[in-house]
């Protein structure tokens, strides 16, 4: 499954007093027609899937 | 190229967290070519910006964003003088027109003054166009851009978008683009900075939760979700919007039509004609009055006169170069103004006879022969030897400063007068913006965080370096020790020292008044000052300065309210007021008092560090009184001047008493001249200026740039940039490089606090009056003392204190005897005169309630019990008060003990719980009470429950000092503070007391002052860093310490060297009843006194 376009991209940089989130989220369209939210954490460089 | 045009500096107060300085720094680095200074409601910081960005060659737009009624926010920014005239009269509506601290504007006022403006739409959270738009949809931001089209005009009005990768962002940006393409309106990019670099974002999420009161987790909603409102790299800008490149041109565009405006060059102020413009030009106006005052004050053929001549021609001749001589005459009708009010105030009143001046100048300005002669100062400046370059000389650079004191009452009265004597628009206070400093910063940042409020007031209380050092400061705090890396305290730490230094909020400049022809409002805002019917300009000194705007300074000196009561009541009482100009300056007995530190309570000379010089320098004239008030600052401090003055003033007086001269070493044979009256060092800020003439060969034009440099905040480093001309001077006049280094060491010292000559010279000259009156008028010097508190060194209770010591007595409040103040009683031929003090003075009573009272007796007699109290009281009068009174021994005379009239009060008035809204809730008064238990008989009050009823119920003592009480329970071995200067130096002692003062000025190097008051008087305690640092827990916060240390004695001061310093401690008592009633056990009586001890006066 690939990605068909980045429909918007945004940050978070919160909480930073206490567990700091940092995370770059992009609401992406997939080549299925399916749009998913997917966000790196800035901190460890893992990504992941925003649950809907 | 793209241009910021939406950017907040710390001058939008807590939603800006970079300096405007920080912000075109970065923006340098960057290589923009220009940037929009667009503060909150206000150009506070604008002034300055824009001239620092010119010496970066940065294009500074000067513009605001403003608040509209509904809360919406828009961007306005100057393209022309006339422009910037608006958006100043748009932001003094704004302020003027609203709630003090909620300034709001009509969208139809900005259309009616928009011409030379441009105005944008606002930002993404509350803009006016993208709110509507996330409010109301696309049609009714459609429809409202199109009402701001024809409000404003398509060439006026651009559409913002902004891209700080917020969710949603992208949509609203398109959205905002179609609404703009629709209806043909330019569109912008703008970044909203808030602050100049990423990492800074932290510092304005605590700004937001301080500014909203609640902490970050509580302003989650309020904060910006990320970090991208930094100022971006312009590459950056030009790909975020890669999609519409012409929101981008348009930035270049909007700089350049903005270009027809400069703040630094555009401004146009004028200062108003003087009265009688119109008959004669100004130079010969001014020549005229001086002359013919000249005459008056040095007659022909008297000691001055050729000099007064000579003095007035260089003077004159000076003005007229400037063109000053206007200025000088406007001066001279507003202190005509300030002689019509202080006639006014005093009419009627004894004291109007008394020969009192309207008010009288300090600060350089006392150095002008025209000032002198115009009646702007009081001292002579032949007479008294002063230099005239500091306030006037060839090259002056910016208008001089005049500074007037007045009396309190003459000055309100005075700033009401000029309101209405030149128009309101025409006339504002000079603000000024209190900065974070350590203990605000502990305070409010802490409270964002969510730490503990009891840990965060003991970490301000104690912690007392500057906010950078707050990590060591916690590392030595009781309790805190590794604190300083645990969560949430270490972001206090570095939050802290960002904060620090930025500006809080707006305040008033203590007396600093901007008179202008043209309307000031359209020069710059003004807005609501926190005192009601006072407004105050949005510049500070350094601005107004800057904008060479004309500085007036009236300044309140309570030490001439004090004079003025103090004759009132000498004049009441003899039938003739004390002429206080005519009085003998040279008696002994005034200077022997001063000179054994016998000096609380009096002007200047009172502090513990002026007592401890004054011991040492011995002053005997008025010139030595000058130096008194001037040596004991940090700028001869820092320059280490006060050893050697005192050390070569002994010499002096040794080879004056063997008959020989005394010649003072000085650094450089150059400095010979212009230091001999100081005995070689430099203790005045003119010396400073003429050191630099005589050994560097400084031309007027540099000692006036110096001069400018001195007066300025952060004036270290302006100071220190003068060395290589320094240097260059000193060595082409054969100065070894050594001596000048070490000669400049002196110089840049002034950068701290110091005074002119006539500065010290005026307060001299109030220093010794205050002290003739004290001495020989003591009772209503003492009673006005306490009716114009708060003002010097110390609490009333320690003045109390003192009074008694020098035979005062202080008698309580008295229902019957009492005035509203303090007033004088018993100065028959055999009395030596008391103070009663007034029921305005008593907790829970106001100057109202008070005066309503006192009335009432006497209208219909004297009150004769509780009830016929009660009943006639004024309703206001609440019953916390009346209990208040009958605590503190106010109503003794109705024959009852202090309980039985605490409980008279209780059967005739109902507990709080019941008490209705207006005053006390009466119950059925009007008949005489037969109460069954209406007299039962209650014991008197012990002495130590009536010292606690008096700290509680006035807030200080008249009945002695607390340790009187429990002096048979202090440890054994103690010496009273009489007796130190019985014992040896060198020789250990302890002392025990009351703290007074602490004192940790940043010149003694961490060294802690304490005064300890005993019974006795009080004992200097110096407290080192080291022994600090270990008892830093007594020394800062304990009411009553016990000092062990190493008594020190140095020219005629006694001081303890501690080696420990403690909380003064007793044994819990064995039981209940140990002790008897009248003999408080010591413990029980401390911990009393431990809650209602009034707080020492800390000073820096």
């Amino acid at each position: 499954m690939s990605i068909e376009t980045i429909l918007e991209s945004w940050s978070i940089d919160d909480e930073w007093w206490r567990q700091p989130i940092a995370r770059c989220y992009y609401a992406v369209l997939l080549d299925g027609g399916k749009r998913v939210v997917l966000f790196e954490d800035i901190t460890t460089g893992n990504w992941f899937a925003q649950m809907p | 190229m793209y241009v910021e045009l939406h950017c907040h500096s710390a001058f939008s107060f807590l939603d800006g967290a970079s300096p405007p300085d920080e912000l075109l720094a970065e923006a340098h680095r960057l290589g923009y070519p220009a940037l929009a200074l667009t503060d909150r409601n206000g150009v506070y910081g604008s002034l300055a910006f824009a001239h620092a960005a010119k010496a970066l060659s940065i294009q500074a737009i000067t513009g605001a964003e403003v608040t509209l009624s509904d809360g919406a926010r828009v961007v306005l920014l100057a393209e022309s003088p006339c422009g910037y005239a608006n958006l100043c009269r748009l932001l003094t509506e704004a302020h003027l027109g609203a709630e003090r601290l909620d300034p709001r504007l009509q969208l139809a006022s900005i259309a009616e003054r928009r011409e030379g403006l441009i105005i944008l739409s606002g930002s993404r959270r509350d803009g006016l166009l993208p709110r509507k738009l996330e409010q109301d949809g696309l049609n009714a931001a459609r429809y409202l851009a199109a009402h701001c089209k024809s409000l404003f005009g398509p060439d006026r009005f651009f559409v913002e978008i902004q891209r700080n990768r917020v969710r949603g962002d992208m949509g609203i940006s398109r959205a905002l683009i179609d609404v703009a393409a629709d209806l043909q309106l330019g569109i912008l990019a703008a970044g909203s900075v808030h602050y100049h670099t990423r990492n800074l974002h932290r510092l304005h999420d605590v700004m937001v939760a301080i500014r909203n009161r609640t902490t970050l987790d509580g302003s989650h909603r309020l904060r910006n979700p990320n970090s991208e409102f930094y100022l971006r790299p312009l590459d950056e800008v030009v790909s975020l919007y890669a999609d519409c490149p012409d929101a981008v041109a348009t930035t270049s565009v909007i700089a350049e039509r903005c270009k027809a405006f400069d703040l630094t060059r555009d401004l146009g102020y004028a200062f108003p004609d003087f009265r009688g413009a119109d008959r004669a030009p100004a130079p010969r106006a001014l020549a005229e009055l001086c002359q013919a005052r000249l005459t008056e004050r040095y007659p022909p053929g008297s000691i001055y006169h050729t000099q007064a001549v000579r003095r007035l021609e260089e003077e004159l001749k000076l003005i007229a170069h400037h063109q000053l001589s206007g200025f000088f005459l406007v001066y001279h009708d507003l202190f005509d103004l300030a002689r019509e009010v202080a006639a006014d105030i005093r009419k009627g009143s004894r004291r109007a006879l008394g020969n009192l001046l309207p008010g009288r100048g300090r600060g350089s300005s006392v150095s002008s022969i025209v000032c002198y002669l115009l009646g702007l100062s009081h001292i002579d400046p032949i007479a008294n030897k002063l230099f005239l370059g500091r306030f006037l000389n060839e090259t002056l650079a910016s208008v001089p400063d005049i500074d007037l004191d007045f009396p309190r009452e003459i000055r309100e009265e005075l700033i009401r007068r000029v309101y209405t004597h030149y128009g309101a628009e025409h006339v504002g206070l000079v603000c000024s913006f209190p900065t974070y400093r350590l203990r605000s910063a502990v305070r409010e940042i802490g409270k964002a965080l969510d730490l503990p409020l009891g840990e965060i007031e003991l970490v301000a209380k104690l912690a007392d370096g500057r906010a950078d050092e707050l990590p060591d400061e916690m590392d030595n705090l009781p309790g805190f020790a590794g604190r300083k890396d645990a969560p949430l305290w270490k972001e206090l730490c570095q939050l802290a020292h960002e904060i620090r230094g930025l500006p809080r909020h707006v305040s008033q400049h203590p007396g600093g008044m901007i008179i202008s022809s043209r309307p000031l409002i359209e020069l710059v805002p003004l807005e609501r000052a926190a005192i009601a019917d006072r407004v105050v300009c949005q510049w500070d000194k350094d601005s107004c300065d800057d904008a060479r705007f004309i500085k007036i300074d009236f300044l309140a000196l309570g030490m001439l309210s004090l004079v003025e009561e103090c004759v009132e009541l000498i004049a009441r009482r003899t039938g003739t007021p004390p002429d206080l100009s005519r009085i003998d300056f040279e008696d002994p007995a005034i200077y022997d008092r001063i000179c054994a530190g016998d000096t609380i309570g009096l002007f200047q000379i009172e502090s513990r560090a002026q007592i401890q010089m004054i011991r040492r320098s011995r002053p005997r004239n008025l010139e030595d009184l000058a130096v008194e008030v001037a040596i004991v600052r940090p700028g001869p401090i820092v320059g280490g001047a006060v050893n050697p003055y005192v050390r070569r003033r002994e010499e002096q007086r040794r080879a004056h008493a063997a008959g020989q001269p005394y010649e003072p070493p000085v650094d450089h044979p150059l400095l010979r001249d212009c230091l001999a009256e100081t005995l070689g060092v430099i203790l005045y800020q003119d010396q400073v200026l003429q050191v630099c003439q005589a050994l560097a060969g400084f031309t007027t034009g540099q000692a006036e740039a110096l001069r400018r440099a001195m007066s300025r905040r952060r004036s270290h480093d302006l100071m220190a940039g003068f060395w290589e001309e320094f240097r260059a001077g000193a060595l082409a006049r054969g100065v070894p490089e050594a001596t000048a280094e070490k000669i400049f060491g002196q110089v840049i010292a002034f950068s701290e606090f110091g005074f002119p000559k006539s500065h010290a010279a005026a307060f001299g000259l109030l220093a010794y009056q205050s002290a003739w009156l004290r001495h020989y008028h003591p009772v209503e010097y003492y009673v006005a003392l306490f009716n114009n508190q708060p003002m010097g060194f110390y609490s009333t209770d320690a003045l109390g204190r003192d009074a008694m010591r020098n035979g005062i007595e202080m008698r309580l409040p008295d229902v019957n005897a009492s005035d509203v103040w303090c007033t004088v009683e018993g100065t028959g031929s055999r009395e030596s005169g008391s103070v009663r003090i007034g029921l305005g003075f008593i907790r829970h009573w106001s100057e109202e309630t008070a005066t309503a009272t006192v009335e009432e007796r006497e209208k219909h007699g004297p009150f004769k019990s509780v009830g016929d109290f009660i009943r006639r009281a004024p309703p206001k009068l609440k019953r916390t008060a009346i209990e208040s009174l009958m605590w503190v021994g106010g109503c003794d005379g109705f024959g009852l003990t202090r309980r039985e009239l605490l409980w008279q009060v209780g059967l005739w008035l109902p507990p709080k719980a019941s008490r209705s809204g207006d005053g006390r809730g009466r119950r059925q008064l009007e008949l005489a009470l037969n109460h069954p238990h209406e007299r039962l008989a209650f014991g008197g009050l012990a002495p130590h429950e009536r010292l606690l009823a008096e700290y509680a119920t006035l807030g200080f003592s008249a009945s002695g000092h607390p340790l009187t009480l429990v002096r048979s329970a202090l440890p054994s071995g103690l010496t009273l503070n009489r007796d130190l200067e019985n014992l040896k130096a060198g020789v250990k002692c302890r002392v025990a007391g009351l703290v007074v003062a602490r004192q940790r000025p940043e010149t003694a190097k961490g060294t802690v002052f304490l005064l300890v008051e005993d019974e006795t008087g009080m004992t200097n305690v110096i407290v080192r860093p080291d022994i600090y640092d270990r008892y830093r827990a007594a020394v800062r916060g304990e009411p009553f310490v016990l000092v062990s240390g190493k008594l020190a004695k140095d020219d005629g001061t006694v001081n303890v060297l501690a080696e420990k310093v403690e909380g003064l401690q007793f044994g819990t008592p064995a039981s209940s009843h140990d002790g008897a009633r009248d003999t408080p056990h010591a413990f029980t009586f401390l911990r009393a006194m431990r809650r209602v001890a009034p707080d020492s006066k800390d000073w820096g």
